[in-house]
C-alpha cells in the first residue's frame, strides 16, 4: 500500500461528534458541506479493495458517530488531493487536502463532496 | 415538532438560551420574568411563541422598551442546536477542533433572532458556524460566521454557478444577501 491511489477507491470519512448524529444532516437528507471543513485536512480511511461492511465494521470498533464515503475520483474532480499519511495505529489512514499546498478544502471542493457523499452509517 | 403544544425559552444573564417543550398543556399564557436579564417567556397553544427582549426591534414596542419578537418553530429548534453546539468540547471532531466561542454564540443568536428565513445551523472544525439555505432547484446559500466582523458568503445558483463574497455580518446585510437568494 502505498501513495497511489485508483479513482474508483472509495474514502470512509466518520463524521463527528458522537451523540449528535444529526448534527451535520439536513432537512433535506444530505450532509452539509461544513462536515467537510477541517484546517488539519479530511481524515479518511482508504477503502483499499476490502469490502465496505467490513471497513465500517472497523472504523465502528474505534469511532464513533457517522460515516460517509467518497470515492477518490469525486476528491480529483474538484481538485482536491488525496494523501496516504497512514499512522502508527492504522495503515489505512488517508487525508484529503484543498491542494498541495493547502490542507483544508475550499467551499466549492466542501460544497461539491458534500453533493456526492455517500451515507455508510448512521448512528442512531 | 409535532406534539408540541407550549414552548419555553430562557434567556440567562450570560447569554445563553435555555428552550424547552412541555406538552399537554391546556390553553394558558403564562409570563417569565428575570429581574437581571429582564426577559420573558410567554406560553401559547399556536406554533410560535412571543418572547419579550430589551433591546431589540423586529416587530412592534409593546411597552417601555420593551420590544415583541415572534418565534417560529424553526427558529426554536435553531436556537436549541446553537445550545448544542455551545456545549461542544475542544476536540469535538476528535481532531482537535477547538470549542466555539461565546461571543460566536451570542453573534450567531442574535442573527438567527432577527432573520426573516431560518437557516439550518452547522458547526465547522475551523471555529465558524455555518448558516445554510437550499432551494429544491438545487440552489444553495451558505453563510459563514468567525469572530471576524465580516462574514463569507458562498452561493450556488440553479445552474450550478458559484459565487463568493465577504459581506458585513449584520442582519440587514444577511437578511438582504437571504432575500435576494430567495428572489
Amino acid at each position: 500500500m502505498d501513495n497511489t491511489f485508483e479513482g474508483a477507491e472509495r474514502l470512509y470519512r466518520a463524521v463527528y461528534p458522537p451523540s449528535h448524529p444529526g448534527m451535520f444532516w439536513k432537512k433535506n437528507g444530505k450532509i452539509s458541506p461544513s462536515a467537510f471543513a477541517d484546517p488539519k485536512g479530511l481524515s479518511v480511511e482508504r477503502g483499499f479493495y476490502r469490502k465496505p461492511e467490513r471497513i465500517v465494521e472497523k472504523m465502528k470498533e474505534t469511532f464513533t458517530g457517522c460515516i460517509v464515503s467518497l470515492s477518490v475520483q469525486d476528491c480529483r474532480d474538484v481538485d482536491a488531493i488525496v494523501k496516504y499519511l497512514p499512522s502508527r495505529e492504522n495503515e489505512y489512514h488517508s487525508e484529503i487536502h484543498g491542494s498541495d499546498t493547502v490542507a483544508l478544502l475550499n467551499k466549492s471542493q466542501r460544497f461539491h463532496l458534500a453533493q456526492v457523499a455517500n451515507e455508510e452509517y448512521m448512528e442512531e | 415538532m409535532t406534539g408540541v403544544i407550549a414552548t419555553s425559552i430562557v434567556v440567562m444573564g450570560n447569554g445563553s438560551v435555555s428552550v424547552g417543550y412541555t406538552h399537554d398543556c391546556a390553553e394558558q399564557i403564562v409570563c417569565y420574568h428575570n429581574e437581571k436579564t429582564n426577559v420573558y417567556a410567554s406560553f401559547f397553544t399556536e406554533p410560535s411563541i412571543s418572547l419579550n427582549l430589551p433591546g431589540y426591534s423586529n416587530i412592534e414596542s409593546i411597552n417601555s422598551g420593551v420590544e415583541k419578537v415572534l418565534i417560529s418553530e424553526e427558529k426554536l429548534e435553531n436556537l436549541k442546536k446553537l445550545e448544542t453546539i455551545a456545549h461542544l468540547k475542544d476536540n469535538w471532531n476528535a481532531n482537535g477542533a477547538k470549542a466555539f466561542a461565546d461571543s460566536l454564540i451570542t453573534k450567531v443568536r442574535n442573527l438567527v433572532m432577527f432573520l426573516d428565513v431560518q437557516p439550518e445551523i452547522f458547526p465547522t472544525a475551523c471555529e465558524s458556524l455555518q448558516l445554510e439555505y437550499d432551494k429544491s432547484d438545487g440552489s444553495h446559500l451558505e453563510i459563514e460566521f468567525s469572530e471576524s466582523e465580516n462574514a463569507e458568503v458562498f452561493s450556488v445558483d440553479d445552474k450550478g454557478c458559484e459565487s463568493i463574497r465577504s459581506i458585513c455580518s449584520s442582519v440587514d446585510a444577511i437578511n438582504k444577501v437571504v432575500n435576494d437568494f430567495y428572489g
